[in-house]
């Protein structure tokens, strides 16, 4: 596997803000990764920079083994090669499906470029729609226009610029799974830019977390979901229950009782424990300490609120098994937790 | 009312068109097919064409560097690009010839009605700049399209509309002006009607001479939209994006929007200011008060007419939108396009026939200025309308409010600042208004404007001043500031007019 992306301490201040620090990421071939951050975070200014549209202030980028960018060197952007996926597709509003899509194969023979873009429109999935023009393309049709629009000249990366915000939910879940097929089929590797959670987890085959300039964790999903780096990390995923605890006998006492650390622990130190909602089984108790007091009912799940003598939790319950609310329930911890020390 | 007003508006053009059958086939068909015909027509389309691709050029070159590069100082150039609204193109034309004796002709005609048009089309280019979706251009680059490429195949495409209907503007405007062609001695229609009106008494020698400009003008305003092309419905969401750094460019390109401005701004008015020194020194201040009183007054009661039927007609083709509004408003467009000079003529040879005691008198006069600014009018009446929609009436109605409690307690607080700021800038425009009031006005009765003219026709430059720069000063620097403040409270519309010469 050869490295087709490589940044190497990026940093980047857009009006007096320090918006990039000191950034390193390798990307390896037909790798799909997310980068993950809230808005502000810096994750479009990186975009931009790899894409060439802005130069860095410091550092270097390499694109398929190639120096595109350090002091005195910047590729311009037309030269890179990478294909650009905006929010929104941004189709040239005056051209057809097919003119689009051949928008960046003027190099090619008109008879190479015929076949290439019915090729394209096959992979989309958007056969018999080559004549139509934006305008008279649903919201996913069009982002389909413009992944293949991007994929036609065979960049040697693509970037994703958050493709999917503007979409409702449903389309958004079945646009996923749609780009993720055609990008795995084509052999592309590609870096997409969300702050959607669960857009980067469940598309991406490694997830880089940006957070304040800078990557607070890079790993792939389930390594990012379980094992957070930092509480922050922890709550900034999903939801967590977040309870002081000591450790003793490598044993973590919180008020929850006993729970098992799922990272090295020293003996004595304080720091506080992260559980997933999920994590925590509620068994349905007459006698038992916790009272459930709140529930939001999902259909395939519910969140539900428990008082316990000491603390209140969040619990996520199988929806037909979802307590009511006055229930008594005992509340365990399923597996391990991850242990941050203070 | 609305009716009134578009038979009003419809019935001088319709008139000419009796008159010239009256005057008989053979004799107009003789004044038509003569040499100095195709002389003017020569003369007057090379000038349209010639003023139309120059201020599209540098109108398009100023919106460019305004809006898309990293140019130091683009607020300045933004300014500049827009100012030399506030100078009516006859004030130009005077400036111009009182400073350079020989500034006469077929170029200096080019070069004034240039610095007047520009702007427009300047507006109209950074409007469409401002509104097409600068990620496309990212998105061509990165599938490796240079420079040129993006702007012919990407750019170019979204302000291509824009562009052609500011040089529809630019060449209507050539073809309609008639101070500045006059004051620089460049023979188009609109000056040759004028000396054939003053010089015979056959009127039948400029009302055919006004029928070929109106043939000419229509021709334009039905080839535009072919020209324009369809306009590419664009997603309208504005993103941040790289403006371009121009490198090598950046001080060529501000050397030569700087040398621009000079020419369209610094000469003019460093020769105000230089005739006034010796114009203030020896004006009869008395004669200067009554011009300004006189075109205060009548544009104040043309403002005042234009606005009344304007309200009507708006409130009508924004509220009860029907095919027979639509027809009302289509018809006060085409009259529009129909030049001043040819407005003022039709109504003498109405009023002589019909109304013979209305002739100069200010009732002309402000019929005149009806034609002539409903269209205005309309415009700046109709956004506003447009901001306070029925749905807002239906919620009132729904609340318990009575029609006229709804006017007084909705439509009138949303729609009143912008209906009142529409008002101002219609008289404002009345005021620099030339042609229509130098024909009709009632006898004895001097304005600015014809107080300018009349002056510079032979060529007193320093009596002129004074004029000159209360023209600038009264009418066209408010009316610049009004116009750029509901350019910027108003969503600015694309096909939003030229304002009268």
């Amino acid at each position: 596997m050869s490295t087709v992306l490589s940044l190497h301490s990026i940093s980047k201040a857009i009006a007096g803000n320090q918006i990039l620090k000191n950034l390193n990421l390798d990307v390896q071939d037909q790798e799909f990764v997310a980068i993950l951050g809230s808005s502000g975070s810096g994750k479009t200014t990186l975009l931009r920079l790899i894409s060439g549209f802005d130069a860095p202030d410091a550092g270097e980028i390499f694109i398929g083994g190639q120096q595109v960018f350090t002091k005195g060197v910047n590729v311009s952007a037309e030269e890179r090669r990478v294909g650009f996926v905006p929010q929104d597709a941004a189709l040239f509003p005056h051209l057809s499906v097919a003119k689009n899509i051949e928008f960046g194969l003027s190099k090619m023979p008109a008879a190479q470029r015929v076949l290439r873009v019915a090729e394209l429109l096959k992979l989309v999935d958007l056969v018999g729609y080559q004549e139509r023009m934006p305008h008279e393309l649903s919201g996913g049709q069009r982002h389909r226009v413009a992944l293949a629009r991007a994929l036609a000249p065979k960049p040697q990366l693509i970037l994703l610029d958050e493709p999917f915000s503007s979409l409702d939910a449903e389309l958004r879940v079945r646009l996923r799974e749609d780009v993720r097929n055609v990008i795995t089929k084509t052999g592309t590797t590609a870096i997409l830019v969300t702050h959607d959670q669960e857009e980067a987890l469940s598309m991406a085959s490694r997830v880089a977390i940006l957070r304040d300039g800078e990557f607070a964790q890079i790993g792939n999903p389930s390594e990012i979901y379980q094992a957070p780096a930092d509480v922050e990390m922890a709550t900034f995923l999903g939801d967590s229950c977040i309870i002081n605890g000591v450790v003793k006998d490598n044993k973590i006492v919180t008020d929850l009782g006993l729970l098992t650390p799922l990272n090295k622990v020293t003996n004595g130190t304080t720091g506080r424990v992260a559980i997933r909602p999920e994590n925590f089984y509620l068994q349905p108790n007459p006698n038992g300490e916790g009272e459930v007091i709140g529930r939001q009912y999902f259909g395939h799940d519910a969140l539900i609120e428990v008082q316990l003598p000491k603390l209140v939790i969040q619990a996520r319950a199988n929806g037909p098994f979802a307590p009511e609310i006055g229930m008594r329930v005992t509340v365990w911890v399923r597996g391990q937790v991850n242990f941050y020390t203070d | 009312m609305a009716v009134v007003a578009v038979l009003i508006s419809i019935s001088p053009i319709s008139y000419l068109a009796i008159r010239l059958a009256e005057f008989g086939f053979d004799k107009v068909l003789e004044n038509v097919f003569r040499s100095r015909s195709f002389e003017l027509l020569g003369n007057s389309l090379l000038l349209a064409a010639a003023v139309s691709v120059s201020a599209v050029a540098v109108g398009g070159f100023q919106a460019w560097l305004t809006a898309r590069t990293s140019i130091k100082g683009k607020a300045v150039f933004a300014v500049l690009s827009a100012l030399p609204l506030a100078m009516p193109s006859y004030v130009t034309a005077y400036s111009f010839t009182a400073l350079f004796g020989g500034f006469k002709g077929f170029f200096a005609a080019w070069l004034v009605l240039t610095i007047g048009t520009a702007p427009y089309v300047y507006l109209a280019v950074s409007a469409a700049l401002i509104r097409s979706d600068a990620a496309t251009e990212e998105v061509a680059r990165s599938l490796g399209a240079g420079r040129w490429r993006v702007f012919s195949q990407v750019t170019w495409p979204t302000i291509r509309p824009a562009a052609v209907s500011g040089a529809m503007l630019a060449a209507l405007y050539a073809l309609s002006d008639f101070g500045a062609v006059s004051i620089l001695s460049f023979d188009t229609f609109t000056r040759a009607i004028y000396s054939a009106f003053r010089s015979s008494f056959d009127r039948s020698g400029a009302a055919s001479l006004a029928a070929i400009l109106v043939v000419l003008t229509i021709a334009l305003l039905v080839v535009e939209p072919a020209l324009r092309g369809k306009a590419v419905p664009t997603d309208s969401r504005v993103r941040r994006t790289s403006l371009i750094n121009l490198g090598w460019f950046a001080p060529i390109a501000a050397t030569v929007a700087g040398a621009w401005a000079f020419v369209s701004l610094v000469i003019p008015t460093f020769s105000l200011i230089r005739w006034n020194q010796t114009g203030l020194s020896n004006v009869d201040s008395g004669e200067v008060i009554r011009a300004l009183i006189n075109s205060v007054g009548y544009a104040f009661a043309g403002g005042l007419v234009a606005v009344i039927f304007g309200f009507a007609v708006s409130l009508l083709t924004v509220r009860w939108k029907s095919k027979l509004t639509i027809a009302f408003d289509r018809s006060i467009w085409l009259t529009h396009a129909v030049p001043g000079i040819v407005v003022a003529l039709a109504l003498v040879f109405l009023s002589n026939r019909l109304l013979p005691q209305i002739y100069q008198t200010s009732t002309l006069v402000m019929i005149a200025y009806l034609i002539l600014f409903l269209p205005n009018a309309i415009t700046a009446m109709q956004t506003p309308i447009a901001q306070a929609p029925r749905a807002l009436d239906e919620i009132a109605a729904s609340l318990g409010a009575s029609r006229m409690q709804t006017i007084r307690r909705v439509l009138v607080p949303i729609a009143g600042p912008g209906i009142l700021a529409g008002a101002a800038l219609v008289s404002l425009s009345v005021l620099k208004e030339l042609p229509a009031t130098l024909l009709l006005r009632e006898t004895g009765v001097e304005t600015l404007a014809t107080r300018l003219w009349s002056e510079t026709s032979v060529s007193a430059y320093a009596a002129a001043a004074p004029y000159a720069l209360l023209l600038v000063v009264v009418a066209g620097i408010p009316a610049w500031l009004l116009n750029r403040q509901v350019r910027q409270s108003a969503k600015f519309d694309l096909n939003s007019r030229m304002e009268r010469e």
